[in-house]
């Protein structure tokens, strides 16, 4: 019943995305200097670790493998994650410092709230209310999207 | 702090764009300066006290 009511949560938060992202132009007074081209470029090996999920999970289901490569056949998003992280790091090395400064902000507002986000399921879980919840990366990964442009509004705001 | 640098640059007839490009920072870096929300770091205040030949002291105050 309460897990009905998360995938709630997720559709409100994705809804909500839709919102930030029209209005984004109203939120963040300079943008996020951020041109489609670079958000997909800075994106595109989360979108390869997510094509890359998608096939592990198809192929592991499948019978006949042995347990070595079944590990490495699970792990093996974890590689083009890596590319992803070490991308986004790169790009804020290369931002000028009010950017730099924003961009560290928000990403420790995403993992401040991830954290007590997590904490609070797990809470609710061992408590009972919260039962089969799995924070699938793919989940996370949405969610820490979306908090990302939310620190971003209010980083750049206290800036603006 | 305390800036100077609006007068400085509006002295100098330029934009907070073309600002921003001689110093090699994002139009915001600049009109966050020029409006104390933000504090350059060291480097930029040099930088932006060796465009206008004058010392950083002359650029930026103590606001407290």
């Amino acid at each position: 019943m309460i897990d009905h009511w998360i995938v709630g949560c997720v559709a409100a938060l994705l809804l909500l995305l839709l919102v930030v992202g029209v209005l984004r132009r109203h939120w963040f007074p300079e943008g996020l200097n951020l041109s489609p081209r670079t958000a997909l470029r800075l994106n595109a090996w989360a979108l390869v670790a997510l094509a890359v999920s998608f096939a592990a999970r198809w192929a592991l289901r499948q019978p006949g493998w042995s347990e070595p490569l079944r590990a490495a056949v699970a792990l093996a998003p974890l590689l083009p994650g890596s590319f992803y992280v070490l991308g986004i790091v790169h790009w804020i090395r290369g931002l000028d410092e009010l950017q730099r400064r924003i961009q560290i902000g928000a990403v420790a507002f995403v993992a401040a709230v991830m954290g007590f986000a997590m904490m609070g399921v797990d809470l609710l879980q061992a408590a009972g209310f919260v039962r089969h919840f799995h924070w699938g990366w793919e989940f996370a990964y949405a969610v820490a999207f979306l908090l990302w442009m939310i620190g971003c509004a209010l980083s750049t705001r206290r800036y603006a | 702090m305390k800036s100077r640098l609006r007068e400085l640059r509006e002295a100098k007839q330029w934009s907070q764009g073309d600002l921003a490009a001689r110093l090699g920072v994002s139009r915001q870096t600049i009109n966050a300066i020029e409006t104390d929300r933000y504090d350059p770091s060291l480097p930029l205040a040099f930088k932006i006290a060796r465009l206008f030949k004058r010392p950083i002291e002359e650029i930026f105050a103590d606001g407290g």
